[in-house]
């Protein structure tokens, strides 16, 4: 997943160095942020965001009962339930996001060499 | 230094193309079936028989089976009669939408009605690729234990049906099904779970016409 990061990145800013990824990771996306961390560094090494930072935001799992009608967040996506009224009747939404937010790239145009 | 807004999901690639395949296959009369589960819980097993049901049916079946490495799989589905293809992944943890759609230009059948796709055995990376199937069904065995769908939420959460395998072990393994019901509920409220035995063959008609009625829908 991170080099999937990685790729989207650089096809989206060609040329530029990239200092820093911010994501969105949802709760139930299935990817762990420690995991993504932690081949974060061996996925960018030798392309154009070696040594970026990688911020990650999770975001949670929304969750609307069908009984008293709340809506809620929840943090993991185990033991849901709504927050309210402990109702496990309950519609769920979001938590599934893995988005690139933000990229912060050096102002400097590294193939032509120039500022930019 | 300048910020730039991307905005762009990670998978949009895979996503797209699942998309489109989604949209080919529907317009050729085909439902596709993502078949989810850890290693070693019997979607091979349950897989033959699904197809030898469905040749026996007459209903126009195929197959594509994904491992890491061997054609062990696609040599025992094809037993069944039914047309079935291997998909070598060279490692890769799990299938992609890319994968399935080069696995299926020019080799699926004309007149296919239901396509199953075996995933690779892991219950991590593939809840996060969608494959372009209508229906994604994760399996569990009862001798893995009744707290998998809390352990692998995310394979869990994004499923339309849980089917569990190897109930003739139930006993031997004292699997607690309440237990393993509230565990799937936990996650994943409200959504049907079939408990099957390719061994016995429990349930494994009531899985297929369950898969059959998306044909009706679709």
């Amino acid at each position: 997943m991170a080099h999937a990061v990685v790729r989207t990145v650089a096809e989206a800013v060609p040329g530029r160095r990239v200092t820093c990824v911010t994501l969105q990771v949802g709760v139930a996306s299935g990817v762990v942020p420690d995991a993504l961390r932690f081949a974060w560094d061996v996925a960018v090494s030798g392309t154009a965001l070696d040594g970026a930072r990688l911020e990650i935001a999770s975001v949670p799992l929304r969750v609307t009962c069908r009984e008293c009608g709340m809506t809620s967040e929840m943090p993991d996506a185990v033991h849901v339930r709504c927050a309210a009224c402990g109702g496990r009747e309950v519609r769920l939404d979001g938590g599934r996001e893995l988005r690139i937010e933000t990229v912060e790239v050096d102002d400097v145009d590294h193939e032509a060499g120039v500022a930019s | 230094m300048s910020i730039i807004e991307l905005r762009t999901a990670v998978l949009a690639k895979n996503d797209d193309l699942a998309a489109a395949l989604r949209l080919d296959l529907a317009a050729a009369g085909t439902v596709a079936v993502n078949l989810l589960s850890s290693p070693g819980s019997g979607k091979t097993a349950l897989l033959e028989l699904l197809l030898a049901r469905c040749v026996e049916r007459g209903v126009p079946v195929a197959a594509l089976t994904g491992d890491l490495a061997t054609e062990n799989d696609a040599k025992r589905l094809a037993r069944s009669g039914a047309p079935v293809r291997q998909v070598v992944t060279d490692g890769l943890c799990h299938l992609e939408a890319h994968l399935v759609r080069d696995h299926l230009d020019g080799w699926l059948p004309e007149g296919t009605r239901l396509l199953f796709v075996e995933n690779v055995g892991n219950l991590v990376c593939p809840a996060s690729y969608d494959l372009g199937e209508s229906l994604r069904v994760v399996l569990a065995s009862v001798t893995e234990g009744e707290d998998k769908p809390e352990k692998y939420p995310t394979a869990y959460r994004w499923a339309d049906l849980v089917v569990v395998t190897k109930v003739d072990l139930a006993g031997a393994c004292a699997f607690d099904e309440q237990a393993f019901l509230d565990s799937v509920t936990g996650v994943h409220p409200g959504v049907e779970v079939i408990a099957t035995s390719a061994r016995t063959g429990q349930g494994v008609d009531a899985l297929l016409d369950r898969v059959l009625a998306c044909l009706m829908h679709s």
